[in-house]
């Protein structure tokens, strides 16, 4: 009978064994903890939403409370997050220097000394110049401005970025003009380098002037250079310029001779432009490169001063003006003038002269008394205009 | 205590179950009442595709609870839902038994340097009776679809339309399953029974 039994059957009976089985009670008791972990855990995520609104809900009266009682808290944060401005730690003073600092630049105008973050370099202007902060140096966007930069550690030249390449400063002191998209500088001493555009490197000795531009088009000349059809040929020099070169030309010649003819083409070139800076004149008065025309000069047994003392008066009134000793400057050109220099010398002091009793000095009885010495001394000079500017302003006719 | 106690001892300290009493939420209140009705009836079909394997038994058990606290706000009538059960448990059953076959697989033994790994049987081993322990042996052998879907029509009575609606397989694919089931039986020398 057994042997008759089928496949179901067994399996029936087999089956029927395990129909009567239940969950053990250790079993029961592990899947329903199991359970109520999957509940709460399910539970969660709906405990969650319901707090959103709340969340949400109190953020936002935050938000609002924060508004009435602090005002644009977004802008505040904004001002927060945003970045501090490279010129925030950029020193700049000056008893007539207005600055105005923007997202990027610093707009100077007036007599103003600038001092980076590092050291030992300074930065001077007299006009309107318009820098923007760059890693490890400063971008001449437009004006003029004097540069005294030393050593940087380990040799880091100060750069100073124009249009048409990179100035690479080494313990130099130079003077630098940009207008819109060309410029020159004047190398006063020390070393350094033009890093052009396109890689290459110019190298700039003291007493020249280079001059640059985004064109590429670089050229150097020591002063005095190629009389101006050289220079012009790089492209047509701003007035100012046109000043300064002339000015240097000028007082290589014959003082009465030259001066004549100085006068006309200055003359020309200032009717269109304002005259240089303050102590650009200076400056170029001052270069190495003048010490030839003294030598000159005395060769012809004329008594002008020797172009050492020439360079020590400039020496002194740049370092009394970037100290704010203007009395102390006046007295200094004044002194100096009563000394027997060529006539485009002389010039330049005494309108120096009278440019720190204008505009430092605000001394409007005494500069027009010197305005009117200086028109009588240089009848038709290259700053005519500039002066009868100041006479207008200070009222001089009105005295 | 005797079992029944020991049960309700074990079920009192269950925080599912403490639950249940009072201010437990409705779905716990739910879950807990289905837990209770429907555990015997999902442990038993798990035994019996787990060949009396409690362990196993108990895994699928809690497996297809854990399923059901996850559905259990889409499902509508609790009275009919023994249908739900049975076909969530079978097919975790399924499933299981799917996996542990390719893991018995001899590649996949050699690849992981493993031995054959029958399951423990303790019950089948004090099975007094040889036969059954034959038919328990020639049950294993079948793969776990023909296995299944053999069970269901033989034992449970189920239509093959409604066992290929429970597996996901068309008609004609659990046709075939039983009979490649039944022709592997009849190979081994049993007579299958009840045509």
């Amino acid at each position: 009978m057994t042997e008759r039994r089928t496949f179901l059957d067994e399996l029936r009976e087999l089956d029927g064994a395990t129909q009567a089985e239940q969950l053990r009670p250790g079993a029961v008791h592990r899947i329903a903890r199991r359970l109520d972990a999957e509940l709460l855990q399910a539970e969660l995520p709906s405990r969650r939403r319901t707090w959103i609104p709340m969340l949400s809900f109190a953020a936002g009266a935050a938000l609002v409370l924060a508004v009435f009682a602090f005002g644009e808290p977004e802008v505040a944060t904004e001002r927060q997050a945003a970045p501090e401005p490279m010129h925030a730690s950029w020193q700049v003073g000056g008893d007539n220097c207005h600055v105005t600092r923007g997202e990027v630049e610093l707009v100077l105008d007036g007599s103003c000394r600038v001092d980076p973050p590092r050291a030992g370099v300074v930065i001077e202007s007299r006009a309107t110049t318009r820098l923007r902060p760059v890693e490890g140096g400063v971008e001449l966007i437009d004006g003029t401005a004097l540069f005294e930069a030393m050593s940087g550690p380990e040799g880091v030249p100060w750069r100073v970025e124009v249009p048409g390449g990179v100035l690479e400063l080494f313990a130099t002191r130079l003077s630098v003009m940009v207008v819109e998209d060309h410029g020159h500088l004047d190398l006063l001493e020390g070393t350094m380098r033009f890093v052009a555009d396109d890689g290459r490197v110019h190298a700039v000795e003291p007493g020249q002037r280079f001059r640059f531009g985004a064109d590429g088009v670089v050229a150097a000349w020591i002063e005095p250079g190629p009389a101006g059809s050289a220079e012009l040929e790089l492209g047509a020099p701003t007035a100012s310029e046109a000043g300064l070169d002339a000015s240097v030309a000028a007082s290589d010649a014959d003082v009465d001779a030259s001066a004549a003819a100085s006068d006309g083409s200055v003359s020309a070139a200032s009717s269109e432009q304002p005259a240089l800076a303050a102590g650009e004149r200076l400056a170029a008065l001052g270069r190495p490169s003048t010490e030839g025309k003294g030598t000159r000069g005395r060769g012809r047994g004329e008594a002008t001063p020797s172009s050492e003392e020439l360079r020590r008066v400039v020496d002194q009134v740049a370092e009394l003006r970037a100290q704010r000793q203007y009395q102390a400057a006046v007295s200094l050109l004044r002194d100096a003038l009563r000394q027997r220099w060529d006539r485009r010398t002389r010039e330049v002091l005494s309108y120096e002269l009278g440019t720190i009793l204008s505009t430092q000095l605000h001394d409007a009885a005494v500069a027009c008394g010197h305005w009117g010495t200086h028109r009588e001394q240089f009848p038709s000079g290259r700053y005519a205009r500039a002066i009868a500017r100041a006479e207008d302003r200070l009222g001089c006719k009105e005295r | 205590m005797n079992e029944a106690g020991e049960i309700h001892e074990l079920e009192s300290s269950s925080l599912l179950l403490v639950r249940e009493g009072a201010a437990a939420g409705a779905t716990a209140t739910r879950v807990a009442t289905l837990y209770r009705q429907h555990r015997d009836q999902v442990y038993r079909l798990a035994l019996r595709y787990g060949r009396g394997d409690r362990q196993w038994a108990e895994d699928v058990t809690q497996d297809v609870f854990v399923s059901l606290c996850k559905v259990v706000h889409q499902l509508e009538d609790d009275e009919g839902l023994k249908g739900w059960f049975y076909r969530v448990a079978t097919n975790r059953c399924l499933s299981r038994l799917r996996r542990e076959a390719v893991a018995n697989a001899p590649a996949v033994r050699w690849l992981l340097g493993r031995s054959a790994q029958v399951p423990e049987n303790p019950e089948a081993q004090a099975t007094e009776r040889r036969d059954l322990r034959r038919v328990d042996q020639m049950l294993a052998s079948l793969p776990p679809k023909q296995r299944i879907a053999f069970c269901m029509y033989r034992l449970d009575g189920k239509e093959q339309q409604e066992i290929g609606e429970i597996l996901g397989f068309s008609k004609s694919y659990v046709c075939k399953l039983i009979k490649r089931a039944e022709a592997t039986i009849r190979e081994a020398g049993w007579e299958v029974g009840n045509d």
